[in-house]
This record gives structure tokens, sequence and C-alpha cells, in this order.
């Protein structure tokens, strides 16, 4: 039976769609048949981060009304094979989006998956309630800042008690915090939130933290996933994730600040 | 307006439940009354009224007849009315009238506490009759509404609500003191100053003093 893990957050721009798309490739590339679903239907980026947007013929909607079978739907990736991409419609809106339509997607896409990535949109509305839904476990993105966090603290409510396992009171949604855009400098200089800090206030283990760098943007403009970034830090920082999702023990890397040493300090240079 | 809460007797072998009213109760105060008692006790299903103060016979006959109609609607059974000493009749509408004198022990109806154990998380909204016991932390923008005593374990951050019936001893507990609000039986207080140091994440006590003060204690 396939494991549906969304990746939600509340406020948007956090990065749930670089995260979605380099954790789906993480476990791809751990061997893990996976899937990867765009919900956030009339704003579709999944497609772009991951570089099918010319690939995109048939959408998770055509999908639910019947219009395509999931064979066509599904978009395999250009490099790799244990992955696949399920697009959100451009043209429709959130409400294409009914229950059952997308629990009859998620049971045929079961048969088949290990993995089932539901890529949530901003808000708690229709499509950010529908990615939540049927999820086993989840992945919080949150920035080291105080609105991002507070509104993931509203999606953990909504997760542990809208979900469909809160609702069937059955065991409740896993959930982990991924941290994105953590720069240990200026947390250090006070401008941003440590990672205590937002333990404080969201009390949920720590999957990952990623660093803030500009090879992200660079990721999503040649859509390609940050996790394929050979050799950058946040490549790094979501092999561990993923690795740490699998059970395995990884100590947090790029959490500290580095210690200038004086031609440093002198030269600046980052 | 705060309500009072209802009471729970218990004679022979059944719970009764007293309705308290006042002569000028309206038929709304009435049927919420009702609604609430029902949300108490799901499978109770005997009621006694209790007139406070003098109240007219045909008043008191106006009042029942409403009464009835309701309880039906909700499925209680009217059992008898308390009635105080200037009770005229033996019977209002059909259903006996017994005196007040008659002394029945009667005890505030104690709706069972609440525990909980996960965090409350902001927009949640947790109501209890009785008292709440939280084991873990309350985010900013939750809301605890109690009709007794609340019990914070964790950090308490959101809005505390004690008493919402209008029970003044009514208390709130935090072992990590720094809520956005706190109110006991209606009387509130929204703290967006920084707390003191002795209070800031400190445990903490709240209560009523007898002039309706709210009285942030350290514990």
């Amino acid at each position: 039976m396939a494991k549906i893990v969304v990746v939600t957050s509340g406020k948007g721009g956090v990065g749930k769609t670089t995260t979605s798309a380099s954790f789906a490739t993480g476990l791809a590339l751990r061997g893990y048949k996976t899937v990867v679903i765009d919900f956030d239907i009339g704003l579709r980026n999944l497609d772009l981060i991951m570089g099918c947007e010319r690939r995109v013929v048939y959408d998770f909607v055509n999908v639910i009304s019947g219009d395509a079978t999931l064979h066509q739907a599904l978009i395999k990736d250009k490099n790799c094979d244990n992955l696949f991409i399920l697009a959100a419609s451009q043209t429709k809106d959130k409400d294409a989006l009914s229950e059952e339509g997308v629990q009859k997607v998620l049971d045929d896409l079961a048969k088949d998956f290990d993995y089932i990535v539901c890529d949530s949109p901003a808000g708690i509305e229709k499509g950010a309630f529908m990615a939540l839904y049927f999820a086993d476990e989840a992945l919080v993105v949150t920035n080291p800042e105080v609105s991002s966090v507070r509104d993931s603290d509203r999606i953990l409510g909504i997760l542990s008690s809208k979900s469909r396992r809160a609702v069937d009171g059955k065991e409740k949604v896993k959930e982990h915090l991924v941290i994105t855009r953590y720069n240990p400098d200026r947390v250090e200089a006070g401008d941003m939130l440590s990672i205590q800090d937002i333990q404080d206030i969201l009390r949920i283990p720590v999957l990952g933290v990623i660093p803030e760098s500009k090879d992200v943007l660079q990721a999503s403009n040649t859509g390609t996933p940050a996790i394929n970034l050979k050799g950058t830090n946040v490549s790094e920082a979501y092999t561990d994730l993923v690795a740490r999702f699998l059970g395995e023990d990884k100590p947090m890397r790029y959490t500290t600040a580095e210690k200038k040493g004086l031609l440093k300090r002198l030269f600046g240079g980052n | 307006m705060p309500m009072t809460p209802p009471v729970k007797i218990n004679l022979a072998s059944f719970d009764y439940y007293i309705l308290k009213l006042s002569p000028d109760a309206t038929a709304e105060q009435i049927y919420d009354k009702l609604v609430h008692l029902r949300k108490l006790d799901a499978f109770g299903r005997y009621l006694v009224i209790e007139f406070d103060g003098k109240t007219n016979p045909e008043k008191q006959t106006e009042i029942i007849k409403l009464i009835k109609v309701n309880a039906e609607k909700l499925m209680f059974e009217l059992k008898f009315i308390l009635a105080n000493e200037f009770a005229l009749m033996k019977n209002i509408a059909d259903i006996p009238v017994v005196e007040l004198s008659l002394n029945l022990k009667s005890t505030p109806v104690s709706s069972p506490a609440l525990r909980i154990e996960e965090p409350i998380r902001s927009g949640i909204k947790i109501e209890n009759d009785g008292d709440i016991v939280i084991l873990n932390l309350v985010s900013h923008n939750a809301e605890i509404i109690s009709g007794g005593n609340i019990h914070v374990y964790g950090d308490a951050r959101g809005r505390l609500v004690a008493g919402r019936y209008g029970d003044k001893s009514a208390r709130i507990f935090v072992q990590k003191f720094n809520p956005e609000l706190i109110s006991i039986a209606g009387i509130y207080k929204a703290l967006d100053e920084k707390l003191p140091e002795h209070l800031l994440n400190k445990p903490a006590q709240v209560f009523l003093d007898d002039k309706d003060r709210l009285n942030v204690v350290a514990l």
C-alpha cells in the first residue's frame, strides 16, 4: 500500500513546491516508485520546477473528470525512471477537486506506487484541504519568520482535526517539520528565528533544514529539482532529509554560522 | 449575560436536572437552558423546575406550558416543580408542585473534566462545560473555553476563558504563562503588553477577587 505524504505550509512562497519536487525525486532516487501530484489547480508550478511543462497534455482534473486515464496523464520524469508527475490544470479552478474524485485517483495510484507526494497549494481553502485530507504523513514547510510559523501551526491544527485520519479516529497523521531558507548568519544576527525558536512554537520533530541559497532559484528557472544540483548544499540538505524520512540517522548540516577567518572578514565574500 | 449552570440532584435511582428559573425568564432563555441541559447529558430524561423568588400563578402556568412544549421536543420528562414557600398551587399545567423546603440535596452539575494531551494549534477551539486540563501547549490564536477551571501544563499562548456560565470562583492555572487573553465569568483582559518578568512563561494562576477584578499571581 502506498504512503501518502502531503507537503503543506499554510503560507505561500515558503518552498512547498521546491520541497515536493526534491523530496519526490529523492525518494525515487532511493528506488521507491514515487508520484508527485500538483494540487494547486489554476496556478500550476510543479511541472515547471520538474522541467516537464511542455509535456503536460492531460492533467489531474482531466483524470478526475474522466476525460483521460491515469496512464495518459502521468508524466515520466526525464532523469529518474521511478518518478512520475501528475500536473495540475491551469484552466480550471479548485472546485474541480471533489473528495470522491481525488480519492479514486489516489486509490488507483496506490496500487502501483510506493509513495504519493501531494504538493499542496497555499492557504486553507479547498485545494489545500484536499491535498492534506488523505495524508498518512505530512511535511510542514516553514520559513524562519513569525507569520510562516504561525500559518504552519494553523495547518498542523487542521491536520490533527480535519484530515481523514482525524475524522476516522485513526492514528494521527505523522508530522515532520521542514525549515527552508534558513540562514545561520542571519539567525545569529537576530534577524531570523532559530530552529530552537521554531520548534518551541510548533513542537514537532525537524526532518530537515534547507539553507537559503541562490541555487534554489537557479534550479527553478532551469526546471531541475534542487536535489539534482549535485555538490550544492541545498542538494545535500534535501538528500539528508530524504534519508531521515526513510529512518536513517543523519546529523543536521548547514545550521550553524560559519566562523569567518580574518581574511574573509577583511575581504568579504560569502 | 452569563447563564447560571444547571443543577443536578440525585433522588432514588434517577438523576434529575433542576431548571432554575427567574420569574421573568423569556421563552428564548428557557429554550437555551434546555438545549444546554440536553448537551450535558444526552440520556437525562427527568427535569425539575425551580422558581427563584415570587412568581404569580398565571405567569408560572405560562412558563411551565412553554417549558412543557420545549421539553417534549428535546425528550425531557417533566417530573415535578420545586417552588418556594409562596407556591400557591398543588399543580401547574398538570405537573405536581413540591415545596422547596423539602430540602433536596442538590449539587451543581459536574460535567466531566476534559483532558487533552495533544497540542492545541492556532485556530482550534476547545470547549467544555466542566474543567479543561491540557497537558501540552496552547498556541497563539487557539481558544480554550471552560465552564469551570482551566489547567494548562504546557506553554499557554492562546485565549483562556474560564467560568463561561458565570462561575466567579473558576480559576486558570498555567505552567508557562503567556496567554493573549484571560477571562473568568465574562470579565476579561487582553494581555497585549509584555508581561513582567516574574510572570512571563512562569507558573501562574488567575482568579477574580471580591471586587471582581482579575488577578494574576505567580505560583
